[in-house]
């Protein structure tokens, strides 16, 4: 069996973000990197099924973007992954869903995956499409926002996150995509010797051109912060006239009260 | 957003611009290493420590361990981190690969445990006692000793201690009292109590491996007749499974000021003549191995004080960048808006100290973990040259950041005002729990003595050479360049005020007597320590200036804050250098000659 979990470096979000030269996405001076949480949970189901199943299946991780991006690729494979993709793309950053995706599909097809895992989105595009995408161009099932996974014999039991604190129940068959949600699973740290492990694992290195052949369906236009709003409210008097006050101000603005 | 407890840029511009330490693997030692797994292992440390040591430690603090049903028991929380610890490898870590380690170097080592430290202190006490103790046994226990005792304490297993103290001897280790009597099967049967034993007694593993010292029946008086015993306070039976009670007593814990978390505690040893122990190397040569731990703890010691003052200084920076208060003395409208309290010239400098004290002491910290491994690796040559720098070095690792950085978690508490002197703010524990650090692993008084009384003197005084070659070296290569000259100037008159000093205390040694030379220990340590930190801030400041000019944004701001931090220290506090030699070289006999009575 063979499985491939997908994976994006993405800024720690306690950096300082500001927007590029261009106005169209961040710059990347002065940030720190680390794998997509969501990816995370990816990588963490992916691991464990591969030691369900044992031997006969390989785990591979695959990510796009330039040369930093190997350090995300080896923490997957320090968390279990058996062998890794980089496909080296210095403009990653600029590319839409769309064509994140026919990277990934056109490498998955020459592979011939039955699994594919993939976070939910992204903590800095946050487009949640690339994951479904993929599965599109590969005409692969797939389910998102998964909090629950069961795999039996080529069977899928997927438990996913819906609105409101609802679940729903998914069942496929492989091949199949499936995206990851925040409670999935708890992802492990990857071990020292796992670690001296990682450096000898096979990392392929292909060059972007080689499976990029969509273009852009959409173009971000602006990067910027938001808009500073207002200063605040500040009430000023004895408490009774403050409570009313208040009170007041929830039912005019707010829903608390409804 | 949550408040870093150190600093990583801090850490990688020590390991890799400052001490370059990717030069190890150029050695089979350590070549299976390199700057990715070092990174990658440092990502680990420093994740396992925000995720699972910090989130706990107020409350550990607030929840010290209580005795019930005769047992101890602690926060949940507290097993849960070094759970995590043991099963990323921390534990076996810098043990060798034929005992199951990864032989990470002991300066990335130490590097990895400075997150723990930071985080919390009381939890990583325990694992790094457990490393401190296995590293004893791999240096001297035998085979049959390291597989019962050493393996399970690699993969967090079993737990270590070390048992010194004891209640009527305190710092005095000659005067312990505890013997082991030799049997038949080859065991020896402990008897005595002690006291202040860190990690002495939890529910956190399956067994304890205390190291406790003893006299073997017949044993000559004094130090020399001292013996190392492995105790466990459970037998570990021939298949490594865990047997019966081992007559290791809990006789009550210790309520302490600080440290919290950490079992404090008091063991009776033999009280029903049951407690077996087990010899490690030769009878009379316990104090010798002991030292093995002792000379690796009290580096660990200077480095849990860093750690401690490296949280509270980044707390304090960051109360400071967000609290507005008052205005600057320019500022005459009462109206307008008030400053964050980092725009006020003194809060800037008790930022600004305790900058100077927790990154000089941080790399020194890593200097000194750096020779440990060129002792280990080096050639005949270069493996005597570390180890004369680390015997003359050892106390100034522990007692000056001991002393230091607990100023820092002062300054910390100052700048949070009436906020820092309240329970609700980390620096109030922060400024306890570093209070233990000039107190135990031998007091700061100790260490004076141990660098006066005899480092400073040791092979002919080959050691303290050393290191004023060492310091020439730095201060030869930075006289040529026009930003760092002046401080090579300023360091080079205080080497020689140093040098004279010690020349003119080694000569009154003899007619002057044992007691007065080393009346005034304590300051001769503070004094030597200084003019190492000024030193150890040139080399940092020479890094960053060699960086500075092709730096930009926060890169470039880092290195200018080295270099006014540098500034700082050669401004602030190695002019007090002039005024210590100046007590000590004339053997200045106020507090010598002060009488019981008079107080």
């Amino acid at each position: 069996m063979k499985i491939l979990v997908c994976i994006k470096q993405v800024p720690d979000l306690e950096s300082r973000f500001k927007p590029n030269a261009e106005g169209v996405w961040y710059s990347e001076t002065d940030l720190a990197w680390r794998m997509n949480e969501y990816d995370e949970y990816a990588v963490e189901q992916a691991v464990q099924l591969r030691e369900k199943l044992g031997e006969t299946t390989e785990l591979t991780v695959l990510s796009i973007g330039p040369e930093r991006v190997v350090e995300a690729i080896k923490k997957a494979l320090a968390m279990g992954c058996d062998r890794a993709v980089h496909v080296r793309d210095s403009a990653a950053a600029a590319k839409d869903p769309w064509q994140i995706a026919s990277i990934i599909a056109a490498y998955a097809k020459r592979e011939g995956f039955d699994l594919i895992f993939a976070g939910m989105q992204s903590q800095d595009r946050g487009s949640a499409q690339v994951g479904v995408a993929v599965a599109e161009q590969l005409g692969y099932a797939c389910t998102t926002t998964i909090v629950g996974f069961e795999y039996d014999n080529g069977a899928i039991t997927a438990k996913r996150e819906l609105e409101g604190g609802m679940k729903g129940v998914v069942r496929m068959k492989a091949p199949a995509l499936i995206t990851c949600q925040l409670g999935l699973n708890v992802p492990r740290y990857p071990t020292l010797p796992n670690i001296m492990k990682a450096k000898k694992k096979e990392i392929s290195v292909i060059p972007v051109a080689e499976l990029l052949t969509e273009g852009a369906l959409a173009n971000t236009t602006s990067f910027h912060s938001p808009a500073k709003k207002g200063g605040g409210v500040v009430l000023e008097g004895e408490v009774d006239l403050l409570v009313s006050q208040l009170l007041g101000i929830l039912h005019e603005k707010t829903a608390v009260f409804r | 957003m949550s408040i870093s407890f150190i600093s990583r840029r801090d850490i990688d511009f020590l390991l890799h611009e400052l001490l370059d330490v990717e030069q190890l693997t150029v050695h089979p030692c350590y070549a299976e290493h390199s700057k990715d797994t070092f990174k990658a292992i440092l990502d680990v440390a420093e994740q396992i420590a925000r995720e699972k040591f910090q989130p706990h430690n107020a409350e550990g603090d607030r929840n010290e361990p209580v005795v019930v049903d005769g047992r101890v028991r602690l926060i949940p929380e507290v097993k849960e981190a070094l759970q995590a610890f043991a099963e990323a490898g921390f534990f076996s870590a810098s043990h060798s690969a034929q005992l199951g380690g990864i032989q990470l170097p002991t300066v990335l080592n130490n590097a990895v445990l400075s997150f723990f430290s930071a985080a919390n202190i009381a939890t990583a006490s325990y694992a790094q006692l457990t490393m401190a103790n296995s590293h004893l046994l791999a240096a001297h226990a035998s085979a049959e000793q390291q597989r019962l005792y050493l393996e399970p304490m690699m993969s967090g297993r079993f737990f270590g201690t070390m048992a010194m103290t004891e209640p009527q001897a305190g710092s005095s280790i000659s005067d312990l009292v505890t013997t082991a009597e030799p049997t038949p099967q080859g065991h020896y049967l402990i008897r005595g109590n002690k006291i202040f034993i860190s990690g002495g007694e939890h529910e956190m593993a399956e067994n304890i491996v205390h190291l406790v010292l003893a006299r073997i029946k017949g044993a000559p008086a004094g130090v020399k007749g001292i013996s190392l015993f492995i105790v466990p306070r459970y037998r570990v039976n021939q298949d490594g499974s865990v047997g019966e009670e081992n007559d290791v007593a809990l006789s009550g814990l210790i309520h302490k000021m600080g440290w919290r978390g950490t079992t404090s505690t008091m063991l009776n040893f033999g009280e029903n003549g049951r407690c077996h122990g087990y010899l490690i190397g030769e009878p009379n040569q316990g104090l010798s191995y002991m030292f093995h731990m002792m000379n690796e703890a009290r580096i660990n010691i200077g480095q849990f004080a860093t750690c401690i003052g490296y949280a509270g200084y980044l707390y304090s920076l960051d109360y400071a960048r967000n609290r507005p208060q008052g205005r600057l003395p320019s500022g005459k409208d009462p109206l307008s808006k008030q400053v964050m309290i980092i725009e006020h010239a003194d809060i800037r400098r008790m930022l600004l100290m305790q900058k100077a004290y927790v990154e000089g002491a941080l790399a020194l910290i890593l200097y000194a973990s750096l020779l440990v491994d060129r002792q280990k690796i080096g050639g005949a040559q270069e493996t005597r040259k570390a180890g004369l720098l680390l015997d003359i070095l050892t106390p100034i690792v522990k007692a000056w950041p001991s002393k230091f950085c607990f100023e820092a978690n002062s300054q910390a508490v100052q700048i949070l005002g009436g906020y820092g002197y309240t329970r609700e703010y980390p620096v109030e524990q922060l400024f306890r729990d570093n209070r233990l650090s000039q107190i135990h692993e031998g007091t700061n008084g100790i260490q004076g003595i141990d660098l006066l009384g005899r480092k400073i003197s040791m092979e002919n005084g080959a050691a303290f050479k050393l290191l004023m070659e060492e310091i020439r070296a730095t201060i030869g290569e930075t006289a040529g360049d026009a930003s760092l000259r002046a401080w090579s100037q300023e360091l080079d008159q205080a080497v020689q005020q140093v040098q004279e000093t010690t020349e003119r205390l080694l000569e009154s040694r003899e007619p002057a007597g044992a007691d007065l030379f080393l009346a005034n220990a304590s300051l001769y340590l503070e004094m030597l320590g200084h003019v190492v930190i000024a030193w150890i801030w040139l080399r940092q400041a020479q890094a960053a200036a060699r960086q500075c000019e092709t730096a930009s944004g926060a890169n470039r701001d880092f290195y200018l804050g080295k270099l006014q931090a540098c500034s700082f220290f050669f401004n602030w506090e190695l002019p007090k250098v002039p005024h210590q030699a100046k007590i000590l070289g004339s053997l200045e006999p106020t507090c010598y000659e002060m009488q019981d009575s008079w107080f």
